[in-house]
């Protein structure tokens, strides 16, 4: 969808105005991971040429060495998988001074194999290669909050209409999971998953979340599918049955008399969690600013929030500990932010 | 059960997936990372994973939305068209 429509040449310029900052970006990203943060030059050095590297560090050899990777990826991409082709790449990657000499001669040595020219094709012998030397190390609250941000950013960068909205979603159920007294591990585990309920919407197009106008049936089906895109990118039914935070924010939609989406989960099939993570998300919703009205004041968000209550949708409990967070002065502008790799 | 870096890996795999169509790429990058950087003596895991998220710049929404805004779609950049490196 909408890739067919683009010609090479809008795509080529397009990328030319901001591959330097697909580098810069990558790297502020990868150095809020911690398992690699160190390695975040390597990230924003893999375009660089082998004369602005310096041969005898680590971390230049290995942007260089991904550098080669990307070249070659590329052309086998573009071009046709035969010997004749293969030998065309090995030539050009020999003689290329946009290469260090270490770089070179290791690819020199693999790419003597035919099973590696076999192997780099095939998606299959891809992804398994990839997933099987994965670490499986442990990742501490911190690590984990860490990630949550850079999802979190990502969701909220997606449109101007919604640029503290999970943010200020993750802060509030925080605090009502403290005051529900879910402890603080617990309300941790709340925290992170706000910070990804809304994850989906990376995938939505900016034409229907930016829409001024009321949506279409159809339109309407496409934004709520952002649940589902959620639902597959945290791992499906598989993931969600090992890690019951991530269906948390899975349930943002879902109400309490089953008339909510994507399942129609009633009652006792939403959990505490669940439903601080779904109030929080009305309440902050109807308070911003959306494309087709105004943000609503904190009294009419309450009280419509109220109704919903007494009609069975919403949980009276959360919305009790939310009127008493309000009534103490509930303010979001007390949010630490963390910098946000996006924003250059 | 905590979660772990396979798992995080993993995720943004199917991200990258999800966004970008960039996902073939970032594997071949990934697979001769890991394999030219053990002839050097370079970690398995940081290399295959570092090669991975060569490109993860690329999803900056700015950017997807640009492509969405130009093209339509919400499932947007694909390296086999772009010829992006």
């Amino acid at each position: 969808m909408g890739v067919e429509n683009a010609s090479i040449r809008n795509w080529l310029a397009l990328d030319s105005g901001v591959q330097e900052n697909h580098a810069v970006i990558g790297s502020r990203i990868v150095s809020k991971i911690r398992d690699i943060a160190e390695l975040s030059d390597v990230v924003e050095k893999h375009h660089y040429y082998s004369v602005l590297l310096d041969p005898t560090t680590d971390q230049d050899v290995m942007a260089n060495v991904i550098h080669l990777a990307d070249t070659v990826s590329i052309s086998l991409i573009a071009g046709e998988r035969t010997v004749k082709h293969i030998d065309e790449v090995k030539h050009v990657i020999a003689n290329s001074y946009e290469f260090l000499e270490k770089a070179r001669d290791a690819f020199e040595k693999i790419s003597e194999k035919k099973g590696f020219w076999w192997s780099v094709v095939d998606e299959d012998t891809l992804y398994n290669e990839f997933e099987q030397d994965l670490e499986e190390n442990p990742l501490s609250n911190n690590d984990l909050q860490s990630l949550g941000d850079v999802l979190m950013y990502m969701t909220d960068v997606k449109s101007k209409f919604t640029t503290f909205h999970t943010e200020r979603i993750a802060y509030l159920s925080r605090l009502l999971a403290r005051r529900a007294h879910l402890g603080e591990e617990r309300s941790m585990e709340v925290f992170f998953a706000a910070k990804i309920h809304d994850l989906g919407k990376v995938a939505t197009p900016i034409s229907i979340l930016e829409k001024p106008g009321k949506l279409t049936e159809e339109e309407t089906f496409v934004m709520q599918r952002h649940i589902f895109d959620s639902f597959l990118i945290v791992g499906g039914r598989e993931a969600i049955e090992k890690h019951r935070l991530l269906h948390w924010g899975i349930n943002h939609h879902e109400r309490l008399d089953g008339s909510g989406y994507p399942w129609g989960k009633s009652g006792a099939e939403l959990d505490l969690e669940s439903r601080i993570i779904m109030l929080a998300d009305v309440f902050v919703a109807l308070t911003e600013d959306r494309p087709y009205r105004k943000g609503m004041s904190v009294e009419a968000s309450l009280d419509i929030i109220a109704r919903q209550v007494q009609s069975g949708l919403l949980d009276e409990y959360v919305f009790i500990k939310l009127r008493d967070l309000v009534a103490e002065g509930l303010d979001f502008s007390a949010i630490e932010h963390t910098k946000n790799p996006f924003l250059l | 059960m905590r979660f772990n870096t396979k798992e995080m890996y993993l995720l943004l795999f199917r991200l990258l997936q999800k966004v970008s169509k960039i996902d073939l790429h970032s594997l071949q990058v990934a697979y001769m990372s890991k394999i030219m950087g053990m002839e050097l003596g370079f970690s398995k895991h940081r290399m295959n994973v570092i090669g991975f998220l060569h490109d993860i710049g690329l999803l900056n929404p700015v950017q997807v939305n640009q492509v969405q805004r130009m093209h339509g779609g919400g499932e947007c950049f694909n390296k086999k068209l772009v010829g992006v490196r």
